[in-house]
C-alpha cells in the first residue's frame, strides 16, 4: 500500500484517490506527501507528548524540566514582548559577522595553503596547534584584547568558524582531480586560469561543506560568546534566565536556537543547490 | 552467556547512575562559596567542630564539601535535590524559593553593610553617587549587589536608566575597572579588600545607610523536617566558629585563608565589615522583606515570597551568642 | 574547413627506454623503443595491457621523461607538453562545471574573442556537434562527449594527434562509429594521428601502419603497413588477412601467453 503511495505520488497519478486508510478519499499524491510529513514530524511530537504526560503524572519536578505547556506559555510571553526576536537579532547579526570575517580568512588563507607547498610547511604547526582549542577557552583572552564590546564576542564566534572553513577549503583544493591536472598541462594552461577554472570549481563542494560546519559551528558559539559580558542575544537570555532560575525561558532560548540553526543549514544548503547545479546531475568521468 | 552478564552489569551500572544524587547513608552535604562571607563554616570544618557537634546526635556521620562560584549554580543543585546546606547572599536564596526550590533559611551567614560596595578606580574622578550618570556600571545581575547599585544609583538621584549596566561576574569586575572598559561596579568581599590593597580601586559608596548586606544560610525543608537535631548541629557548629573569629580573628584568618581567596592581613580586615552571627534578628527580617520587594519589583522574581513562613528560627535557638 | 597550413612534420623517436621505479624494484617499461613516423600518417599501435604502449604515447605527449632517448619534432627535440601535439585520453575529461563550448577554449589563449568564438564553433562542426555550445558534459551521451574532447584537442592546431585508448570506455556500436569520424576528422585536420589501442580490428581499419608492441618489457615486435584503399571494409578478404597476422603475433609469444580480450 505504502509503496503503491510513493509510486503513484512520483509518477504522479494525481487524479486517483487513496481507498483506505487514514488518508481515505484524499487524491494518492496529497496522501503521500502527508504520509510523509508526518512521519517526520512523529518523532518530535511523541516526545512532547510524553514530556507533558510525565508532568501531568507528577514523574518530573517542573523546576528542573518545565512541562511543555509551560515553555510555549514563556515563549509566547517572550514573543508578544518583542524580547524573543530582538535578541535572536542581535545574536544573529553577531554570528554572521563573525562568520563574514571567518569565510574572508578561512577562504583566502585556505586558497593559497592548498596551492602552495611553501605556505602549508610554514603556517601547518601554528594552525594544528590553534586548532583543538575550543573556542570558549579563548574567552579570558577575548576579554583582555577586546574588553567587553561586541568584539570579543565576534572574536569567539570567528575562531569557531574559521577552522571547519579552512581546514575544509584547504582539502577541497589538494583534492583536484589530478586527471584534470594532467589535462592543464598537455593544454599549457595559465596558472591563474588552472586556479580560475580547474582548482576552485572543483573545490567548490567541500568549500560548500565546510562553510556549513563554519555557520553551524558559528552559531553554536554565540552562546559561548555572550558569556563575555553580554546584555543583549540569545546567550545571555539563557544565561540571564538561569541565574533567575527560570527553567521554562532557559528551554525557549534552547529551542529558539535549535530552530534558527536550521534555518540557517537550509539557507545554505539552497545556496549550494544553486552554486553546483553541475553536481547533481554529473555521472563521472 | 557473557552477554547476559554484560547486560546485567549495564542494567546496574545505569541503575545506579540514575539513583544517582540520592544520599549515600548519613551524610549532610555543603553547597558554598570561597569567599570571607562564609568565614565561620570554614573554621568549624578546619577545626572538625561539625562532626564534633554531629557526633553527639549521631555519630559517623560523613560530610561532602562542595564549591560553587556563585549562587545560581547553588540553586540548580538544590533544585536537583544535591545539597542540604548552602551558603549564598539574599537576593539568589529568594530566586530560589521564588520558583519553587524547598529550602528554608535557617540563620544569617553574615551580614555587613561595609562589605559590599560600589567601586571605582582608585584616582578616579568619580566621587558621588550622582557622577555615575551615564557611566558604565557593572554588577553580577541577580545577586544582592544590585540592590545596593539601584539605592546607591537612588540617593544620587538616578535610576538604572541612567547608566549604561554591563552584567559581570563579581570576579572579573575590578579587573575590567582597572583595564578602563567599565567605569564603576557594585562588587562584595574578597574583591574590595584585595584590590584596595593594591590602591587599585577605591569605594564610591558602600551599604552603610543603605543595605545591611545579608546572607543566609539556607537548609533544604526535608532535612530540617528529616534530621532537625542534625540541623541543629550544624548551626551549633557555625556559631562556634563565628565565636573564634571574634575571639582569636588572627589564628581564624590563618586558618581559612586558603578557603577563602584571600592573603591572612586582609582577612583580618574583612571580619571587622562582617558580623557572623547566625541569629536570624527583627532588623535581618525587615531587611529580607526589603530584597523581595526590591527583587519582585525588577522582576527577579516572579512569585512573590512570603518572608516569615520562609523562616526557621528554632534551629538557631540553642547555643548562639549574643 | 581547417586546412594545413605548414608542412606536417615527421616524427622521429628513440632509441627510448623508460623505467619505473617501484617501492621495492623497478619495471623495465620500455626497451630500447625506436619508431619513426612519416607526418601526416595514422599510425595504430595496439598491445595488450602493460606493454607500454600508454606510457610510449604519454612519452611523446611530454607528460613523462624518457631516461635518456629523444623524441624530435622535426627539428626540436620534445621534453616537455606543448600546443603541438593534443591528447585525447580515454575519458573525456571535460570540465563539469564548463559548457562544451568554454571546455573547448579552455586551452586557448591570446586570442581575439572573435576567433575563439569561430575556432569554438568551427571546431563543433567538424566533430559534428553544432548546436550544443552551451550544453553540458552531464547532458553529454559518452560519445559526445569524446567528441568534445576531441574538438578541445584540436581547436589549438596541433601537429599531432596522441589517442590513448580514446573510444574504450564506449559502447561497441558508438566505437565503430567513433572510428568513422575520426577518419573524416583527420582527412580535415590532416595532422599526424597517432592511436593507441588494444583492439585490433580497429587498429587496422585506422592506421597507414600498425605497430605490435610486446610487452614487459615493452618492444616493437612487428611494423605492418596496411596498404588497403578507404574507405575498408571489416569483412573484406584482405582486411581478414591482416587481422590473422596480428592475431598470430600474440598467439605465437610462447613466452608470455595471455588471454586476449576485445
Amino acid at each position: 500500500m505504502s509503496e503503491t503511495l510513493d509510486l503513484a505520488a512520483r509518477t504522479g497519478l494525481g487524479t486517483a484517490r487513496t481507498e483506505g486508510g487514514p488518508f481515505r478519499g484524499l487524491p494518492i499524491r496529497l496522501a503521500a506527501t502527508l504520509r510523509r510529513t508526518g512521519l517526520y514530524l512523529a518523532l518530535p511530537l511523541v516526545l512532547i507528548a510524553i514530556w507533558q504526560g510525565l508532568f501531568e503524572a507528577g514523574l518530573i519536578r517542573p523546576i528542573l524540566l518545565p512541562p511543555p505547556t509551560k515553555v510555549a506559555q514563556a515563549f509566547v510571553a517572550l514573543t508578544l514582548s518583542g524580547d524573543l526576536f530582538r535578541h535572536l537579532g542581535i545574536s544573529l547579526l553577531r554570528v554572521l559577522e563573525g562568520f563574514a570575517i571567518a569565510a574572508g580568512i578561512g577562504l583566502v588563507l585556505g586558497v593559497g595553503i592548498g596551492l602552495s607547498r611553501q605556505l602549508d610547511r610554514a603556517t601547518d604547526l601554528t594552525i594544528q596547534l590553534l586548532k583543538p582549542i575550543p573556542p570558549i577557552a579563548w574567552i579570558p583572552l577575548a576579554i583582555l584584547w577586546f574588553g567587553i564590546g561586541e568584539g570579543g564576542k565576534i572574536y569567539i564566534i570567528f575562531l569557531g568558524a574559521v577552522f571547519p572553513i579552512l581546514v575544509n577549503t584547504i582539502d577541497g583544493i589538494r583534492q583536484t582531480d589530478h586527471r584534470h591536472v594532467e589535462l592543464a598541462r598537455i593544454l599549457e594552461v595559465s596558472r591563474a586560469r588552472f586556479i580560475a577554472q580547474v582548482v576552485l570549481p572543483g573545490a567548490l563542494p567541500a568549500i560548500m561543506t565546510g562553510l556549513r560546519v563554519g555557520l553551524m559551528v558559528a552559531w553554536m558559539c554565540v552562546v559561548a560568546a555572550e558569556l563575555i559580558a553580554a546584555s543583549s542575544g540569545i546567550g545571555y537570555l539563557i544565561m540571564d534566565a538561569r541565574q533567575l532560575a527560570q527553567t521554562d525561558q532557559v528551554l525557549v532560548g534552547m529551542i529558539t536556537i535549535g530552530a534558527m540553526g536550521k534555518l540557517l543549514d537550509i539557507l545554505l544548503k539552497e545556496i549550494e543547490r544553486r552554486l553546483i547545479t553541475w553536481k547533481t546531475v554529473y555521472s563521472g568521468l | 552467556m557473557t552477554f547476559t552478564r554484560f547486560l546485567t552489569a549495564l542494567a546496574v551500572l545505569t541503575g545506579l547512575g540514575l539513583a544517582g544524587d540520592a544520599r549515600a547513608a548519613d551524610e549532610v552535604r555543603f553547597a558554598t562559596q570561597p569567599i570571607p562571607c562564609y568565614s565561620p563554616i570554614f573554621v568549624a570544618k578546619h577545626k572538625h567542630w561539625i562532626e564534633e557537634e554531629l557526633n553527639k546526635v549521631k555519630p559517623g556521620i560523613e560530610l561532602k564539601w562542595s564549591s560553587f562560584a556563585a549562587g545560581p549554580p547553588i540553586n540548580e543543585s538544590f533544585a536537583a535535590g544535591q545539597q542540604d546546606f548552602g551558603f549564598l547572599g539574599d537576593t539568589p536564596a529568594l530566586i530560589a524559593k521564588s520558583v519553587g526550590i524547598d529550602t528554608k533559611v535557617v540563620g544569617i551567614s553574615a551580614s555587613g553593610p561595609k562589605s559590599l560596595a560600589v567601586v571605582v578606580a582608585a584616582g578616579s574622578p568619580l566621587h558621588a553617587a550622582k557622577d555615575l550618570k551615564g557611566k558604565k556600571v557593572a554588577v553580577t545581575k541577580g545577586s544582592f549587589a544590585q540592590h545596593l547599585l539601584a539605592l546607591v544609583l537612588e540617593s544620587g538621584g538616578l535610576t538604572f536608566s541612567d547608566i549604561e549596566l554591563v552584567n559581570l561576574p563579581n570576579a572579573d569586575i575590578a579587573p575590567a575597572i582597572i583595564a578602563g572598559t567599565i567605569d564603576a561596579g557594585a562588587v562584595w568581599e574578597p574583591v574590595i579588600s584585595r584590590f584596595e590593597s593594591q590602591k587599585a580601586i577605591q569605594v564610591l559608596a558602600d551599604g552603610t545607610g543603605l543595605k545591611k548586606g545579608l546572607l543566609v544560610i539556607v537548609a533544604s525543608t526535608e532535612f530540617v523536617k528529616a534530621k532537625t537535631d542534625q540541623a541543629k548541629a550544624v548551626l551549633r557548629a557555625y556559631a562556634r566558629g563565628a565565636e573564634y573569629i571574634r575571639t582569636n580573628p588572627k589564628e581564624a584568618a590563618a586558618l581559612i585563608s586558603s578557603d577563602t581567596n584571600l592573603a591572612p592581613e586582609l582577612l583580618v580586615q574583612v571580619f571587622g565589615k562582617l558580623d557572623f552571627n547566625p541569629v536570624i534578628r527583627e532588623d535581618d527580617i525587615n531587611e529580607l522583606k526589603k530584597s523581595e520587594a526590591y527583587s519582585r519589583s525588577i522582576g527577579l522574581i516572579k512569585a512573590p515570597v512570603d518572608i516569615e513562613p520562609w523562616l526557621d528560627r528554632s534551629l538557631i535557638g540553642d547555643g548562639a551568642t549574643k | 574547413m581547417v586546412a594545413a597550413t605548414a608542412r606536417i612534420e615527421d616524427l622521429r623517436i628513440g632509441p627510448l627506454s623508460k623505467t619505473y621505479r617501484l617501492s621495492a624494484s623497478s619495471v623495465l617499461a620500455l626497451k630500447d623503443v625506436s619508431l619513426d613516423i612519416a607526418g601526416g600518417s595514422f599510425v595504430s599501435i595496439i598491445g595488450s595491457s602493460g606493454c607500454g604502449k600508454s606510457t610510449l604515447l604519454r612519452i611523446i605527449a611530454g607528460l613523462e621523461p624518457s631516461d635518456g632517448g629523444p623524441v624530435r619534432l622535426g627539428g626540436r627535440t620534445i621534453e616537455r607538453p606543448g600546443l603541438d601535439r593534443g591528447f585525447v585520453f580515454q575519458e573525456h575529461r571535460l570540465l563539469p562545471w564548463l559548457t562544451v563550448a568554454a571546455n573547448i577554449a579552455f586551452g586557448l589563449k591570446g586570442l581575439p574573442k572573435d576567433e575563439i568564438r569561430d575556432r569554438i564553433e568551427a571546431h563543433l562542426k567538424l566533430v559534428g556537434l553544432e548546436g550544443f555550445a552551451n550544453a553540458y558534459p552531464a547532458q553529454l551521451s559518452g560519445g559526445m562527449a569524446q567528441r568534445v574532447a576531441i574538438a578541445r584537442a584540436l581547436v589549438n592546431k596541433p601537429e599531432v594527434l596522441l589517442l590513448d585508448e580514446p573510444f574504450g570506455a564506449l559502447d561497441a556500436l558508438t566505437r565503430i562509429q567513433m572510428q568513422q569520424e575520426i577518419l573524416r576528422i583527420w582527412d580535415v585536420e590532416q595532422t599526424t594521428m597517432i592511436l593507441v589501442t588494444h583492439d585490433i580490428d580497429e587498429a587496422i581499419f585506422l592506421g597507414d601502419e600498425v605497430i605490435v608492441m610486446s610487452a614487459r618489457p615493452g618492444t616493437i615486435k612487428k611494423r605492418l603497413s596496411v596498404n588497403l584503399p578507404r574507405p575498408r571494409d571489416r569483412t573484406s578478404a584482405d582486411f581478414l588477412a591482416f587481422r590473422r597476422e596480428i592475431y598470430r603475433e600474440f598467439f605465437t609469444e610462447a613466452e608470455a601467453p595471455f588471454a586476449y580480450v576485445i
